[in-house]
C-alpha cells in the first residue's frame, strides 16, 4: 500500500527543511539586523585584519572560543572573562569566529586580560615557554631565527622586533625575530577587547551584565585571585617570572624596597631596560590603572610582597588612592630612570 | 502512480537483483573504492590530530600539519570523502534494489564520483595550505564546494531517476529516508553556502547547516540501511510499519531544527536557542519509534549476529543511534549543556554518531553489496572479525574517555577556584587514552582496506556462498 502520496512526500520533505530554515536563520537574520554594532566597537584596522586571517588559516577556532556567557552559565562571569557578548559586538565579523571548543580559554576579552605584546610573541613562538603544561602547537613559521652574531639590540635598531624567548627554548646562539605575521596576529589578539559597557535592552541572552571587575561586593579582595586572573601568565604562579623576558617578583627590589614604586607599574606600567639579581630585561609591563580598583591593586601587592619568601609591609587601598591622585595626569608607562629618582626622593 | 507492476509480478525475484545489480556495479564500486582510500587519509588526519594533544611540538615545525589545519582536514575528509562518498554508493544500491529496476543515468553517478572526489581532494589541499573558510563543516574553499554540490545533484538526479522508473508499488521505509536526503541535501549544501551571512546570523546558519548535514545526509543513510540490512538479514519482516511512518515524519520535522543547540548561551536571541534545545527534546520521539522497530526486529535473533558480520556492524550501528541520539537530546537541556559546552564530551558524542553509528552502518553495508558487485566472496572471515572487534573496541574507548575527560574538564572549567590549566591537565591521561584508541581504529581499518582490495581485485581464496545466505536471499517486506 502507498503510505501516503508522492507529491505530498516530496512537499512535506521539502517543507520541513524550508520551515527550518526560515526559522533558524531568516528570522532571527532579520530581528539580527536591525541590531547596531555596540557604540563603542571599533571597526578591525587594516593589521588587524590580516592577522584575523592568520588567526582563521591556523585554525584557532578549533580550541578558542570568542563568546562569554552570562552569569549562571559556567564560571566565565567568575573568572571575569568580560560581561555576556551581545550580537552588536559581532557586526564586524566576517566569518564569525565564536567557536565551540575552549580546549584553550576564550578570547573574546584576551586583550583585556594579556596586554603584553612580548607575552603573546612568545607564546606564539613555544606557549610552552610562558604557559607551563600548555598543549597549544608552537608557530615557528611566524618567527625567523637569526644568528646571533652581536647583540640583539643591534636587530632591534634595525627595527626589527627582537622577542625575549627564555633560554632553553630558542636554538643556542639564536635570536627569535618575529615576521610581520607574528605582529599582525598578535595586534588582532590585542584588539579583542569587548569590556566597555553596552545598553542592557542590547543583551540577547538573559542575565545582566556585570562591568569587567572583581567580586568586590562579596566583602574583601582577595590578592591572590587577583594575581592569578592577570599576574601569572608572566610572573608565573612561583613569582619567578620567566627569565630573559619576564622580571621576577620574588626577592625584587622594585616590589619590596619601598612601598610607592610598585604602586606606581601597576598603576601606569613599566617600560625600559631593568636588572634584577643578575638578569637584564627591556619589556613592557602594561597599566593596570585603568582596569582595576584600589583595592584590588592594593591587595594583589600585598599579596605579592608576602609570597615566595618575601615579607614585606602590606599595603592599603589608601595608599594607592593617593599615589592615583598625585599621577593622574600621566599617560604612558614609567621609565626605570624615573622611578629611581622617585623613590630616591622618598628616603 | 507507480509504473509497471503488472511486470513485476511475472518476474522472478531474482532476476532483478541480478539486474539491479549489475546495473549499480560500476558507480558503486567507484563510490566505495574512493570512500575507502579517503577513510585511510582521514584517519591518519585524526590521529595525528590526536597525538598533537599529547605531544604538542611533534611535527611542530610544519605549518601544513599544525593542529588547527590537521584537524579540519580531518573532519573534512571522513565527512565528505569516506562517509558521503560510502553512503552514495549504498544509498544508490539500495535505491536500485528497493524500486526494483536497474540504475537510471549511471554516466551521471560516474560523473558524481569523479568530480566529488577532485572536490574533497582540493578542498583538503586548501585547508592544508591555509586557504580554510574558518567555517567549521564548511571549510572547504568556494570551488570546492561548488564541485560537491555539482556532484551532489549529479548524485540526486540518478537517484530520483531511478525512483520514478520503479517496478514496484509499496515504497519501503528506506526508500522514504534515501528520497528524502537526496532532496534535502543539495538544497542544505547551497542556501548554507549563500553570501550574505555575517556576524552572529553566520554563526546560526552555520550550525544549523552542520547539524542538519547529520539530519539530511548522514543519519537518513545510517537509516535506510539499518531498516533494509536487519530484516533482510534475519529474514523477518520489520516490527511495525505504522511506527516507521510516525519516526519518519517525526524525523523531518523535529531533526531541521537542532542545530542551534552548538550555541547554548551565546549572543544569539534567547527564543532562538530555546526553539532548539525544544526541537532537540523532542527528538525522544523519532529516536525512540526506531529504535523499538529495530531492536524488537532483532529480538531473539541475536544468535545471527555470530554469523553475519553485515549484522554485526549493522545492530552494533543501530544501537550506537539510539545512544548517540538520547545523548544527543540530553547534551541539549541547559542544566547539561553547562558543563559539556566547549569540552572534549562534545568530540566523543560526534564520533558516537558518525563514527559508532554511520561509520558501522555502512561498514556492515559494504560488506553485504561488495560479493553482489564482484561476485566474489570475501576472503579470510577471520580478518572480517578482527575487523570488527578493532574498531568495536577502539570506538568505545574513544567515546568513553571523550565522555569522562570532557566531564571533567567541564566541571573544572566551570569552578573559578581553580586555575583554567587545571581543566586541560585533567584531560591528559584521557587524551593519551583517546590516542590509543586511535591506532587501535587505524589498525582495524588497514584490516579492512586489505580485505576490500581483495575484493576489488577478486584476490584470496575462492569461497563458496556462505551457507547461511540462501535462504535469507527475501525482500523485505
Amino acid at each position: 500500500m502507498m503510505f501516503i502520496r508522492i507529491t505530498t512526500f516530496f512537499l512535506g520533505v521539502l517543507a520541513t527543511l524550508f520551515i527550518a530554515w526560515v526559522g533558524l536563520v531568516v528570522v532571527p537574520g532579520i530581528q539580527i539586523s536591525e541590531i547596531k554594532p555596540s557604540p563603542e566597537l571599533k571597526p578591525y584596522t587594516e593589521q588587524q585584519l590580516r592577522g584575523r586571517a592568520i588567526y582563521i588559516r591556523e585554525g584557532c577556532i578549533y580550541c578558542h572560543s570568542q563568546q562569554t556567557r552570562p552569569a549562571g552559565f559556567g564560571a566565565d562571569q567568575l573568572r571575569n572573562w568580560g560581561r555576556p557578548s551581545v550580537p552588536g559586538d559581532y557586526v564586524y565579523d566576517k566569518p564569525h569566529l565564536l567557536g565551540t571548543s575552549r580546549t584553550g580559554p576564550d578570547l573574546f576579552n584576551i586583550a583585556a586580560r594579556q596586554p603584553s605584546e612580548d607575552w603573546h610573541l612568545i607564546h606564539l613562538y613555544n606557549p610552552r615557554a610562558v604557559s607551563p603544561g600548555s598543549i597549544m602547537p608552537p608557530f615557528p613559521w611566524l618567527f625567523k631565527e637569526e644568528d646571533a652574531v652581536s647583540s640583539k639590540y643591534i636587530y632591534a635598531a634595525s627595527g626589527e622586533r627582537v622577542v625575549p624567548v627564555p633560554k632553553g627554548f630558542a636554538p643556542e646562539g639564536k635570536v627569535i625575530i618575529a615576521t610581520q605575521g607574528a605582529l599582525d596576529l598578535v595586534a588582532y589578539l590585542l584588539s579583542l577587547d569587548h569590556t566597555y559597557p553596552i545598553e542592557e535592552k542590547n543583551i540577547g541572552t538573559a542575565g545582566v551584565a556585570p562591568k569587567f571587575e572583581s567580586k568586590e561586593s562579596e566583602g574583601g579582595v582577595n590578592g591572590g585571585e587577583v594575581y592569578t586572573r592577570i599576574c601569572v601568565s608572566c610572573h608565573q604562579t612561583n613569582g619567578q617570572g620567566i627569565p630573559g623576558a619576564f622580571p621576577p617578583l620574588a626577592g625584587s627590589d622594585w616590589l619590596l624596597k619601598d612601598t610607592e614604586t610598585p604602586i606606581r607599574i601597576v598603576i601606569h606600567g613599566l617600560q625600559g631596560a631593568i636588572e634584577i639579581k643578575g638578569m637584564s630585561y627591556n619589556g613592557v609591563m602594561p597599566e593596570w590603572g585603568s582596569k582595576l580598583s584600589d583595592e584590588e591593586i592594593a591587595a594583589v601587592i600585598t599579596h605579592e610582597r608576602r609570597s615566595w619568601g618575601n615579607s614585606a609591609g602590606g599595603i592599603t587601598p589608601e595608599m594607592v588612592g593617593k599615589v592615583r591622585k598625585e599621577t593622574a595626569n600621566r599617560t604612558t608607562p614609567w621609565t626605570p630612570e624615573e622611578l629611581q629618582k622617585l623613590s630616591g626622593q622618598n628616603k | 502512480m507507480s509504473r509497471n507492476t503488472s511486470h513485476t509480478d511475472e518476474s522472478p525475484e531474482l532476476s532483478f537483483r541480478v539486474l539491479s545489480d549489475i546495473s549499480v556495479s560500476g558507480p558503486v564500486i567507484a563510490f566505495f573504492a574512493s570512500a575507502v582510500v579517503w577513510l585511510l587519509v582521514g584517519t591518519v588526519f585524526g590521529l595525528t590530530a590526536s597525538l598533537k594533544f599529547n605531544f604538542p611540538d611533534w611535527l611542530g615545525s610544519y605549518p601544513a600539519l599544525t593542529f588547527g589545519r590537521v584537524r579540519p582536514a580531518h573532519l573534512n575528509a571522513v565527512i565528505y570523502g569516506w562517509a558521503s562518498l560510502a553512503l552514495a554508493g549504498c544509498n544508490t544500491w539500495l535505491t536500485a534494489r528497493l524500486c526494483r529496476t536497474e540504475i537510471r543515468w549511471p554516466k551521471l553517478l560516474y560523473i558524481s564520483a569523479v568530480i566529488w572526489n577532485i572536490g574533497v581532494l582540493y578542498g583538503i589541499i586548501a585547508i592544508l595550505k591555509g586557504d580554510s573558510r574558518g567555517l567549521e563543516w564548511l571549510e572547504f574553499p568556494k570551488k570546492a564546494e561548488f564541485l560537491i554540490a555539482v556532484a551532489a545533484v549529479c548524485l540526486s538526479l540518478s537517484v530520483l531517476r531511478t525512483f520514478h522508473a520503479r517496478r514496484v508499488k509499496h515504497l519501503y521505509v528506506s526508500l522514504w529516508y534515501i528520497i528524502a536526503s537526496v532532496v534535502w541535501f543539495p538544497i542544505l549544501y547551497v542556501i548554507a553556502n549563500l553570501p550574505f551571512y555575517s556576524g552572529v546570523t553566520q554563526a546560526a546558519a552555520n550550525w544549523w547547516f552542520a547539524h542538519n548535514a547529520l539530519t539530511v545526509w548522514f543519519t537518513p543513510a545510517g537509516l535506510a540501511a539499518a531498516y533494509y540490512f536487519i530484516p533482510k538479514v534475519i529474514g523477518r519482516p520489520i516490527h511495525s510499519y505504522y511506527l516507521s511512518l510516525l519516526g519518519f515524519w517525526s524525523f523531518a520535522l523535529f531533526y531541521n531544527w537542532n542545530g542551534i543547540h552548538h550555541l547554548i548561551g551565546g549572543p544569539l536571541p534567547t527564543w532562538l536557542i530555546s526553539v532548539s534545545v525544544v526541537a532537540s527534546v523532542l527528538m525522544f520521539i523519532p529516536v525512540l519509534t526506531v529504535a523499538i522497530n529495530h531492536h524488537l526486529t532483532m529480538v531473539g535473533h541475536f544468535g545471527k549476529l555470530r554469523y553475519s558480520p553485515t549484522l554485526r556492524f549493522v545492530v552494533f550501528g543501530a544501537m550506537c543511534y539510539t545512544a548517540v541520539s538520547f545523548q544527543g537530546s540530553i547534551e541539549a537541556l541547559r542544566s547539561f549543556n553547562k558543563i559539556s559546552h566547549f569540552t572534549h564530551y562534545t568530540i566523543g558524542h560526534a564520533h558516537l554518531g558518525l563514527y559508532a553509528f554511520v561509520t558501522m552502518i555502512l561498514f556492515g553495508a559494504i560488506y553485504y553489496i561488495m560479493p553482489r558487485l564482484t561476485k566474489w566472496e570475501w576472503p579470510y572471515p577471520i580478518l572480517i572479525k578482527f575487523h570488527f572487534w578493532l574498531v568495536a573496541f577502539g570506538i568505545t574507548l574513544y567515546v568513553v574517555s571523550m565522555t569522562i575527560g570532557g566531564i571533567l574538564q567541564g566541571l573544572y572549567m566551570n569552578n573559578p577556584a581553580r586555575p583554567f590549566m587545571d581543566s586541560v591537565e585533567v584531560t591528559k591521561p584521557y587524551l593519551l587514552a583517546r590516542s590509543v584508541s586511535g591506532v587501535i581504529i587505524l589498525i582495524g581499518h588497514l584490516v579492512f582496506i586489505y580485505l576490500f582490495s581483495l575484493m576489488v581485485l577478486r584476490r584470496g581464496p575462492a569461497r563458496a556462498t556462505p551457507p547461511w545466505r540462501e535462504g535469507m536471499e527475501v525482500a523485505p517486506p
